[in-house]
């Protein structure tokens, strides 16, 4: 998958190389606790073709730093070609988006947390009901 | 107004220049889209470029209830680049001062992004070391490196109360330098200063692992002999850590170790390791300092140095 080139490229196309791509293998980590491992899964087929279309329209930013420190610190998401063993990368956190892939990054805006938001819905079983909660108080966009 | 301080000096006062209203407007744009920017003042150690002191006195800020003065360093790398080639700043400091604030300044840019980025790239992470890090200070040497562990994990019998040991306070190298370190460590490998590469877990060296997340039992899986509050004289006759352990009830638990100075440091999960709290600022005391979401503090403990954890 391609994303947009810097910040002036809002609406540049992609291909949708993560969608229906039985080959691919996406897993999930929600990067939250600090003693404990955090809670990862692997996304459906489904899932991991609802992600391409959401990133398909982010404009570009600016790099930025991630938060690392107590409590949220975003979804990361690896998406492994099983055939070729490429990987593409997936950083999210509060409406900042990383894609890395060959060697090189783009950063998104996600005003909207939607790729935030499908990752949170993607975890299902795999997270508490507070868990889930507290994420969704992380992620929920700024009032204007 | 709003006046920027470069705080980078040690002896002689630090720069200081005005932003234009343009630039005024773009900060007030950034804080308002992320309000954990405007961190109270803090020194965050070490000796060069630790950030900006923002002196904010305008209408506007009061307005919007923003603090009239707080302070940018790392986990704001734009605005930190925003700051340091305004206008005023050309004019305040230094060409060379400029640049030594902009290489600390990209420099400190080598934190998610960065490690995301080589580890995506297959890039090497580092191979495992397992072993534990400095102290300031040598252990007795009749201390045993590597005694099987007691029941109850990492700790035996004690006699005495014996001193403290430290690390330093601002070099984190022997955790952060590669991402191998970083990604397999956690805070209560930080906590024990020795890397496992396991994200080790209270407990599970001795098969007596944490189960649910309440003090009590967190502090059972420790298994210390008895409660090593820091009020009693139940501890190590060698060399230990000083560290304490917070609980996000019902999902998580934290530890910090004292380290030199004073100076409280931790490891969050994966994270690298510092010196700050979660508003950035120096922790001296981790009862009161930013823990997020770990509101419970549950005790301190006495931590032999030398032990292994897993």
């Amino acid at each position: 998958m391609t994303c947009a080139v810097g910040p002036s490229s809002p609406t540049a196309s992609r291909s949708a190389a993560m969608t229906n791509d039985s080959k691919k293998r996406a897993d999930v980590t929600l990067d939250i606790f600090s003693g404990r491992e955090n809670p990862s899964w692997e996304l459906s087929k489904e899932q991991l073709g609802d992600l391409a279309p959401a990133l398909e329209d982010l404009p570009g930013t600016e790099p930025a730093a991630f938060f690392d420190g107590l409590g949220y610190r975003g979804f990361r998401v690896v998406i492994t070609d099983e055939a070729t063993g490429k990987t593409e990368g997936i950083k999210a956190w509060k409406g900042l988006v990383q894609y890395s892939a060959g060697g090189a990054d783009k950063f998104l805006k996600d005003k909207d947390r939607r790729v935030e938001r499908l990752l949170l819905e993607s975890g299902g079983g795999h997270l508490k009901a507070d868990l889930r909660d507290a994420v969704r108080l992380e992620i929920e966009p700024p009032r204007p | 107004m709003i006046t920027v301080e470069l705080d980078i000096f040690s002896g002689n006062p630090n720069p200081r220049w005005t932003l234009s209203d343009r630039e005024a407007n773009d900060l007030l744009d950034r804080v308002m889209a992320d309000r954990s920017l405007a961190s109270p003042p803090q020194n965050v150690g070490g000796l060069g470029y630790r950030g900006f002191v923002i002196h904010a006195d305008d209408p506007r800020w009061r307005r919007v209830k923003l603090p009239s003065k707080f302070y940018v360093s790392a986990n704001s790398i734009a605005t930190e680049r925003a700051l340091l080639h305004s206008s005023g700043a050309e004019r305040a400091v230094k060409d060379d001062v400029r640049q030594a604030a902009q290489d600390s300044i990209e420099s400190t840019d080598r934190g998610w992004s960065q490690l995301w980025s080589d580890f995506m790239a297959g890039k090497p992470a580092g191979r495992e070391r397992p072993g534990t890090g400095r102290v300031i200070g040598s252990p007795k040497p009749d201390i045993p490196e590597d005694t099987p562990p007691q029941v109850g994990d990492d700790t035996m019998s004690i006699a005495e109360c014996g001193p403290l040991a430290y690390s330093s306070d601002v070099d984190f190298s022997f955790w952060n330098n590669d991402t191998n370190s970083l990604w397999n460590n956690n805070c209560y490998n930080f906590a024990s200063n020795y890397k496992s590469y396991t994200f080790a877990q209270p407990g599970r060296k001795a098969n007596v692992q944490w189960s649910i997340l309440d003090c009590g039992n967190h502090s059972g899986a420790i298994g210390f002999a008895s409660a090593y509050d820091d009020h009693t004289n139940a501890c190590w006759s060698g060399w230990q850590y000083y560290t304490c352990f917070v609980i996000w009830p019902g999902n998580d638990y934290h530890w910090y170790r004292l380290c030199a100075y004073g100076h409280w440091c931790h490891k969050p999960g994966s994270t690298p390791a510092r010196n700050y709290d979660n508003s950035g600022f120096w922790i001296t005391n981790p009862m009161t300092c930013n823990r997020g979401n770990y509101t419970v503090f549950c005790s301190y403990r006495y931590f032999p140095h030398g032990w292994s954890v897993r």
